[in-house]
């Protein structure tokens, strides 16, 4: 080998070492700009011995740059889409409850207990003198304010089933949106990787998936060039590089209902936001409306039975005390004083005798307070029972998120563990590139002396 | 473990956010008194202030009825009493007309002046109720017509009031278990006076024995009325013990122990100090500090 092709060979493994240096300082400073950016997966630097050339020594030929790789665990990041899924999902249903709870809360001074009792105290008075306008009429107000009390929950129940139904037809354009970029990005994938890793590529992926799952579960396959992403049940969302959209139906009953293709998927999600809404509008608000309704029943029902056989101050009988009401669903919704008793407080029936002046059927209604009716006991002990169902619903959801919460925290550290840019680190790599280029730089220096001394040689040959 | 910036905020934050939780659920709680703020702070806990704010309420509303029965008992005894000594006066008036010793004009003259003095007993209204009414309280119990006889107005009905769960107390003894039962008193007096005027000895003589028995049977409802009294001041006693527990009861439930409630306060904001002081210690480090 000769002297002048040697030293060629060492000028160009400096030069590969130089440019190594120089990728790695600029893959170094990659990773350092996007320290704050969500998602973002740390990247490393591939470098490769050259082969060696030379036939007596032989002599590597400097550094080869294979590209850069990205450190993530694809297992990790599907964990963190599931835990995602199921925070955004225990954290939209306490928001929800924490609402229902609102219109159940006997903490304040606006529960719907004090009306209650209220209202069959005002029978109870009005015992004391049956013939007494003021408590006749105070009987009325007290009976308006529980009936009003009553209605306005059953309203508040129903607008927030209404608003939570708009919801999901909201939720599944947004998801819609994130299905068509996810395809999108499939797909640029797919061109891009048929030459080196599209590192950022999955990256933007990654994010757009977890933005995805805070709206419903999703699953990931990505084998044989092939990347498929379907719904937790299996229904396709994107295959190869195609969006396959969700659609909003509705449903006999007049509800949103979800679409894939031709099939209704609206029950079939398990965690997000889309099956926290679902399971509101179909399972937990109705569950609620069905309690209340029902106390609001039993309570008009109790009433009117005793109200009607009784005789009010003028000595007829007949009269219902509440509007009848025919079914428990919306009960609570229609529950009123009938119109003639409250237009005519001698219309309530506080007597048992025919004489209408004496007091028994006021006790007798006043004393329903009491009245058990089985298996759901008294009024109060149905509401009772509503208070401790939506305490301890509330409750347990707090704990349900907490808990995601928790887990996800704990992932998504395992991901900075793993993935996550630290900057003291990348520092040092800088210092090692920085070296690196500066003992290249040497390298170039002092083959460019020897090569002028090589050079020098063959002038005073001549 | 390879730690990262990205997870030292990340643990921090969340740190800080459970302790601030914490700190907010110990100040509500001190701020209201309550250690209930919402059904799901304790559900069991709000279903019992449920049960034992209806019964209070219940309660409160026969400890009203069982004072209001009394104050009616109470005052249904004091005409009594006035009915009593009026009828032991007009006897003894019945027994000088007897004997002849007074002139018969003076005895009817005041006689019938103490006959509208029971009348008068008769017609007492509580509350702008007739108590010797029966159910019709809201007319005069007795009525006097034009030619000086009485009439009962009321009816027999026996009023009570609810006191209790399962207990109620007679509130009302109806007239007709008084003043006009098997003898009328209205009617005997009328006579005793015609006898007096006609000086029908044998007349005189049924009158006076007459009210004799009126008077055990004014009596009688008296001792019957004082144990009414009683039971209605012992079911308000009842009533109050009751109230008083059920007082207890609520506090235990609900109310905040402030001086845990307070210590979980300063508790929580020294962790919070803690926390963010290391926070901000931990990202102060930096290799950068020592390449100079």
């Amino acid at each position: 080998m000769s002297t002048l092709s040697s030293l060629s060979t060492a000028l160009n493994s400096a030069m590969s070492a130089l440019k190594a240096s120089q990728a790695g300082l600029s893959v170094a400073s990659n990773n350092i700009a996007n320290v704050n950016t969500p998602g973002y997966s740390r990247q490393r630097i591939m470098l490769q011995e050259a082969p060696t050339i030379g036939d007596t020594i032989s002599v590597g030929t400097g550094v080869h740059i294979l590209g850069t790789e990205a450190i993530r665990d694809q297992l990790i990041e599907r964990r963190i889409w599931n835990e995602t899924s199921g925070k955004s999902a225990s954290d939209l249903t306490h928001q929800s409850l924490t609402d229902i709870e609102n219109l159940f809360n006997e903490a304040g001074n606006t529960g719907l207990l004090p009306l209650i009792s209220n209202f069959y105290n005002s029978f109870q008075k009005l015992s004391t003198n049956p013939s007494s306008p003021e408590l006749r009429q105070q009987v009325i107000s007290s009976a308006t304010a529980l009936t009003q009390s009553i209605n306005s929950r059953a309203n508040e129940l129903r607008d927030m089933r209404t608003s939570i139904d708009r919801s999901i037809g909201e939720d599944v354009s947004k998801a819609n949106i994130l299905i068509g970029q996810i395809a999108e990005v499939s797909k640029q994938i797919h061109e891009a990787e048929a030459t080196e890793p599209a590192n950022d590529l999955r990256d933007q992926r990654t994010s757009l998936i977890k933005k995805l799952s805070e709206v419903m579960n999703v699953k990931e396959l990505d084998s044989n060039g092939t990347y498929q992403l379907t719904t937790g049940n299996g229904r396709p969302l994107v295959i190869a590089g195609t969006a396959i959209p969700l659609a909003v139906g509705t449903s006999s009953g007049g509800l949103t209902t979800v679409l894939s293709g031709p099939h209704d998927i609206t029950s079939e999600f398990s965690s997000g936001t889309l099956a926290a809404r679902v399971a509101l509008r179909d399972q937990t608000i109705p569950k609620y409306q069905q309690s209340l309704d029902q106390l609001a029943f039993d309570l008009a029902t109790q009433v009117n039975q005793l109200h009607s056989v009784s005789y009010d101050q003028d000595g007829n009988t007949g009269t219902n005390f509440f509007n009848p009401i025919a079914a428990v669903p919306g009960a609570a919704l229609s529950l009123q004083v009938n119109s003639v008793v409250a237009a005519d407080p001698r219309k309530i029936a506080a007597a048992s005798q025919p004489g209408g002046t004496d007091n028994e059927a006021a006790i007798a209604l006043g004393n329903l307070v009491n009245a058990t009716n089985p298996p759901r006991g008294t009024i109060t002990d149905q509401y009772r029972g509503l208070v401790f169902q939506i305490g301890s619903e509330t409750a347990s959801v707090q704990v349900d998120f907490n808990q995601h919460e928790s887990t996800l925290t704990q992932l998504e550290n395992m991901r900075a563990s793993l993935s996550g840019v630290s900057i003291d680190e990348e520092t040092a790599s800088i210092l090692q590139f920085q070296r690196a280029y500066q003992a290249s730089a040497r390298v170039i220096t002092t083959i460019d002396q020897l090569l002028q001394v090589t050079l020098a040689m063959g002038t005073a040959g001549a | 473990m390879r730690i990262t910036d990205d997870s030292n905020y990340r643990n921090l934050l969340l740190d800080i956010q459970r302790i601030a939780e914490r700190m907010q659920n110990a100040q509500s709680q001190v701020s209201s008194g309550k250690r209930l703020n919402r059904p799901s702070d304790d559900a069991s806990a709000s279903a019992d202030v449920v049960s034992i704010d209806a019964e209070r309420a219940t309660n409160a509303q026969y400890l009203d009825n069982a004072a209001s029965a009394q104050s009616r008992l109470e005052v249904a005894d004091n005409a009594l009493d006035g009915v009593q000594l009026v009828i032991e006066r007009i006897r003894s008036l019945g027994q000088l007309a007897q004997s002849g010793n007074t002139p018969s004009a003076t005895s009817t003259y005041e006689i019938n002046q103490l006959r509208d003095q029971i009348l008068s007993a008769a017609n007492t209204v509580f509350e702008g109720q007739s108590i010797f009414a029966g159910s019709k309280t809201d007319g005069a119990a007795y009525v006097k017509a034009g030619n000086g006889t009485v009439s009962y107005s009321g009816d027999s009905m026996v009023t009570k009031l609810q006191t209790g769960r399962a207990t109620s107390i007679q509130s009302q003894i109806p007239g007709d278990q008084i003043f006009s039962g098997s003898i009328d008193i209205f009617q005997t007096i009328t006579d005793l006076m015609n006898a007096i005027n006609t000086g029908d000895k044998a007349g005189i003589q049924t009158g006076v024995t007459n009210l004799g028995t009126l008077s055990q049977t004014v009596s009688s409802v008296r001792t019957q009325v004082g144990g009414l009294i009683n039971s209605a001041a012992a079911a308000q006693s009842d009533l109050r013990q009751t109230e008083l527990t059920q007082v207890a009861q609520l506090s235990r439930l609900r109310d905040a122990d402030l001086s845990r409630a307070l210590s979980d306060f300063s508790q929580s904001q020294i962790a919070l100090q803690a926390a963010t002081a290391v926070g901000a210690r931990v990202s102060s480090i930096s290799l950068l500090d020592y390449l100079k």
